[in-house]
């Protein structure tokens, strides 16, 4: 029996989306995913206190896909600018993203895994494509495979075709194609949904040429997407109209919730954007009125759920394999810390 | 295309076109660049203002001043202080200010700054400043922005400024405990007027009285104890002010900094109750301050419910029809380019614009005010220190917000209105024009000339037909001659037609170190006076007098001394070109720093350049009396005559009671300070129009003079 019911404080779950028994059954409303585990590319990639609202954007849906189940090691949070220490923030170390100055999205918790002029397009396109110098943290890694579902969103200053990154570079539709081209060539994940809220931001993704993306962007070419309100006590503005929406959507959904990716899609009808949420569907395999929008947002993955009790203090026998025992266990040491053959070497040689 | 000297060319068909039609043409053009002029006001040809910089976020802030009881508190105690204590002296009430700063917990520095007055038996006159600087909580000192406000003594005849500080004051107050400053606030009165500002301002900027004069003290390599010139050795015994080229103004030294001042705000507010206020921007030598800055200042004013105006442009003025508008438009474009002419600031914020500082000055105007009366300023609504203090505040919020110094937006353009602006490359067309109509004259003279020589030539070798040789006989025989001219120096001339370049190009030397020389000159005439005990400004008028007439009378003759023998045609024909395009080079290259100054001298000289034409001899009586007409003409352009001129008109339209005499009188006393104040300016700010006028103008006057008084054979 299969319940998307989490309710129940002592669940035995066995995690994987390979186990779909031949007793599973799937809600005839969703349709079955692939996926094994979920992450997170989160964009901010303009900086100064004039554009505050970017910062707000992007960490409302940080604040979103990790309320609703990924953890902070499978989100990657690039920002380019400190609000909440910029010294003319009169509210430091917040950042909020309405006036009524509720949720402090900048929170206790943060992680930003790449900030200041970290954010460039080059380390963008490293960390989608993987292709990272050796000595790159796990933090900065898009440690994906392929049952990855990623969600990626950016926002910042955009136009037909490109997108700014920091006043100095920009990245354009075709570089950002040719990066998830790479992606799926490598197997670096199984689905994508990308979000981006800039000006002109449906130019973005008109050049992706690979599967299994789905894309929706704030506005079409030749719209510039607006800011929803200012908060006079900030003295700027202070989040984007789409993002405000979706934030205001995501608000209300639980990692339990059933809610589909179509309603996502739709949550910012042109009378309240001003501006026309632009979506493109050709390279999703899936319905996405039935793909429960936590497949991208949260982390839930399919669950099996057994009324039967389990003797976990009983351990499991594994087979004894016979190659095993007879295998001499190796010799592990550590490295010198200074190659000193080589020195010894040259001294003698 | 043909070169111009290619000797065919004078058949070619632009050449002969050229030639009929220059003399309209060129009218045409001077005619033209009026009109465009005049169009400029009209809604048609300016453009609303707009923010280009991003960053400002103007009025975005909930204002949160509330300072308005402390404003009114210090304000009267300052009154009163100063009723008290400095009723009879010029003095800044220095302890006062210094205690009220340190109360409110700024960091409080006065400076000391000496003016050695350059004329006249050397006076010395000191003064003060008094600054506190509010550092910023959250951020290193690396930038700041300055509020200032000049101190007037009570007897001044000036507007005073007390309630300016006051507001001041009480906003730095209200600020001092803000968390979200992200560059230092300074708060700086100023004593002396402009004086006190430039004292500040280059003691900031760490510049000393050491460097050799204000014009190249910005930016110069040199230093002093570098050899140069040393006037003194020409004229033993007579003691040179300049020789030790100490700048007369010593800014001395400041104890206190902050970062790079990345705006100014400059406050003149006599009471609180003021009606509307009003935005100067006009600097020094006609610099202005961005545009985004004045936008920011309207903008504000209109967010904080204060009625603001330019010149002309009241806010609560709204023209009924487009007739009206433009009038309006032009007439407020008028008065900022007359303004800007001589180069003056009218106000402290001029000052800051040469170092690089974006500023302007808040003028509360009341109904009755000096500057002359606004329409319908008695109905407007009263301000007082809580709207002047939140919009400060605003405005000085926003420039918070500032990332970069002020670049985005325009820093040439004229204001046709608070909201509407003319930006460089639409003004630039009629100073374009009036250029232009400078060089088609000269290039119908060159062409002119040019086609005469080919005629001669073709009459002295009739048996070559070929061109080429034509033009190879042309170029090497005079070339010849002029080299064995030169070099024997013979004293006669063999050759009427050739023409002596070296010759023009003495005299046209000579004449451009007159210019400098004049320009050198006040120091020594008022010497000169202070022996006989004159003051400065006299002995300086009356001497530039002096060798004007001088200059005026000997001029005709110089390039005779400079050449044995008849000056010929073409020679000053030559002189003529020379000298139109080097007017028109001026004009252009003067007007692309100070649009006004540019236009206004080529407004001035290009009638007379046009008509300017070298005099044949003989000729009838019609003849005689257009050249009596351009001579008089000329006299009228000459700068010293025409400033005398414009004084006394302008004082027949100030006090039109007065009878002829006590008109001249009064006009020539205006002119007499005008000058001085030119003179000082130059020495004390770095004013260009004294030198210029002198360097330049004066030359090229001469020049003509010379072109008009000088008979030549025929051709």
């Amino acid at each position: 029996m299969y319940l998307n019911n989490v309710i129940y404080p002592f669940l035995f779950i066995i995690a994987t989306s390979f186990t779909f028994t031949s007793g599973a059954e799937i809600p005839e409303e969703f349709l079955k995913s692939n996926h094994s585990n979920n992450w997170a590319v989160l964009v901010d990639t303009s900086r100064f206190w004039f554009n505050y609202r970017h910062v707000a954007n992007v960490l409302s849906i940080y604040r979103s896909v990790k309320r609703l189940g990924i953890p902070d090691s499978q989100i990657i949070l690039m920002i380019s600018d400190d609000m909440a220490c910029n010294p003319r923030n009169p509210r430091p170390a917040t950042i909020f993203n309405n006036a009524h100055e509720q949720i402090n999205v900048y929170g206790d918790d943060v992680e930003v895994d790449y900030r200041g002029y970290e954010v460039s397009v080059e380390n963008f396109v490293r960390l989608l494509t993987g292709r990272v110098p050796p000595d790159t943290p796990r933090s900065k890694r898009l440690l994906t495979d392929e049952g990855s579902n990623i969600l990626i969103y950016l926002t910042g200053h955009g136009g037909d075709g490109f997108l700014k990154f920091q006043d100095s570079e920009e990245i354009t539709s075709q570089e950002l194609a040719d990066a998830l081209e790479q992606m799926w060539q490598k197997r670096r994940y199984n689905e994508i949904f990308f979000i981006i809220d800039t000006c002109q931001a449906s130019s973005m993704y008109e050049k992706f040429y690979s599967p299994n993306i789905l894309a929706t962007a704030s506005s079409l070419v030749g719209e510039d997407s607006l800011s929803h309100h200012v908060d006079s006590a900030i003295g700027v503005y202070i989040i984007d109209r789409y993002t405000y929406y979706v934030l205001e959507f995501l608000e209300n959904v639980h990692p339990n919730s059933k809610r589909s990716m179509s309603e996502f899609l739709a949550v910012c009808p042109k009378s309240a954007c001003l501006s026309t949420v632009g979506v493109r569907r050709d390279l999703f395999k899936r319905n996405p009125d039935k793909v429960p929008i936590t497949d991208f947002f949260g982390s839930v993955r399919p669950v099996i759920i057994t009324t039967d009790p389990i003797n976990i203090l009983d351990t499991p026998k594994r087979k004894k394999k016979p190659e095993n025992k007879t295998k001499v266990p190796e010799k592990r040491e550590y490295l010198p810390q200074f190659p000193m053959h080589l020195v010894q070497n040259a001294r003698t040689g | 295309m043909g070169l111009l000297s290619d000797p065919e060319y004078g058949s070619v068909k632009w050449v002969r076109v050229l030639k009929r039609v220059h003399g309209p043409l060129c009218f045409l053009c001077y005619l033209g660049a009026l009109v465009w002029f005049f169009m400029l006001g009209n809604k048609e040809f300016n453009n609303e203002t707009y923010f280009s910089e991003n960053a400002l976020l103007p009025g975005l802030v909930t204002n949160e001043f509330n300072g308005e009881h402390s404003a009114k508190q210090f304000y009267n105690e300052f009154m009163q202080e100063l009723e008290d204590k400095y009723n009879d002296v010029e003095e800044i009430p220095v302890p006062w200010l210094v205690g009220k700063m340190s109360q409110l917990h700024l960091e409080v520095y006065t400076h000391n700054f000496t003016l050695n007055y350059p004329l006249g038996q050397g006076q010395v006159y000191k003064g003060t400043n008094v600054y506190g600087i509010l550092r910023a909580p959250r951020t290193s000192s690396l930038e700041a922005l300055v509020v200032s406000a000049p101190f007037r003594a009570l007897e001044s005849h000036q507007k005073g400024t007390g309630a300016g500080i006051a507001l001041m004051l009480a906003f730095a107050k209200f600020a001092r405990p803000q968390k979200y400053w992200a560059k230092d606030i300074i708060f700086l009165i100023t004593e002396h007027e402009q004086l006190g500002m430039q004292a500040w301002l280059e003691a900031y900027h760490g510049l000393h009285n050491d460097a050799e004069t204000f014009h190249t003290s910005l930016g110069s390599f040199w230093k002093p104890g570098i050899p140069s010139l040393d006037l003194s050795s020409f004229m033993p015994g007579f003691e040179w002010a300049g020789g030790d080229y100490k700048k007369c103004l010593d800014p001395g030294t400041l104890k206190g900094r902050s970062g790079s001042i990345q705006a100014a705000i400059n406050l003149e507010f006599d009471t609180p109750k003021i009606k509307y206020i009003e935005v100067k921007i006009e600097g020094l030598n006609g610099q202005l301050p961005n545009l985004d800055l004045v936008n920011l200042v309207h903008k504000l004013c209109v967010k904080s419910g204060i009625h603001h105006s330019f010149r002309n442009s009241y806010s609560w003025i709204r023209g009924r029809n487009k007739m009206d508008d433009w009038m309006n438009g032009f007439w407020t474009m008028f008065d900022m380019v007359v303004s800007q002419i001589d180069g003056v600031p009218d106000g402290n914020h001029g000052l800051f614009h040469r170092f690089g500082i974006e500023a302007v000055t808040l003028e509360g105007r009341g109904p009755a005010d000096a500057a002359g009366p606004a329409p319908r300023a008695h109905s407007l609504s009263t301000a007082n220190f809580y709207r002047l203090g939140v919009a400060l505040e605003a405005i000085l919020r926003s420039l918070n917000n500032l990332l970069e110094r002020f670049h985005q937006s325009y820093f040439f353009y004229l204001l046709a209105a608070t909201n509407r602006f003319i930006s460089i490359g639409q003004y630039m067309p009629s100073l374009c024009l009036l250029c232009v109509a400078m060089l088609i004259r000269a290039l119908s003279l060159w062409v002119s000339i040019q086609q005469d020589g080919d005629e001669e030539t073709d009459k002295q070798d009739t048996k070559t037909k070929s061109p080429k040789i034509d033009k190879d006989s042309d170029s090497e025989v005079p070339g010849d001659e002029k080299v064995e001219e030169v070099k024997p120096r013979r004293k006669s001339v063999k050759d009427d037609s050739s023409m002596s370049v070296v010759n023009i190009g003495a005299n046209y030397l000579l004449v451009h170190l007159i210019g400098y020389a004049v320009m050198n000159s006040p120091i020594i005439l008022s010497q000169i006076g202070a022996r006989y005990n004159k003051p400065s400004e006299v002995s300086v008028y009356y001497g530039l007098i002096a060798v004007s007439i001088v200059l005026t009378i000997v001029t005709p003759f110089l390039p005779r001394v400079l050449r044995k023998g008849r000056i010929t045609y073409e020679e000053l024909s030559l002189v003529n070109i020379l000298l139109l395009i080097e007017l028109s080079t001026v004009c252009l290259s003067v007007g692309m720093q100070n649009f006004p100054l540019g236009l206004a001298i080529a407004v001035v000289y290009t009638p007379l350049a046009l008509m300017c034409s070298v005099v044949v001899k003989g000729g009838g009586k019609g003849r005689a009396l257009y050249l009596f007409f351009r001579r008089v003409l000329c006299l009228l352009v000459h700068p010293l005559l025409a400033v005398s001129l414009c004084m006394i008109l302008f004082s027949r339209v100030l006090f039109p009671e007065e009878g002829i005499l006590d008109m001249i009188s009064r006009g020539s006393d205006a002119a007499m300070q005008a000058t001085m104040f030119s003179i000082v300016d130059s020495m004390i700010y770095g004013n260009w129009l004294f030198n210029l006028t002198t360097a330049v103008i004066l030359p090229i006057w001469i020049l003509f003079w010379q072109i008009l008084t000088i008979k030549v054979e025929a051709p």
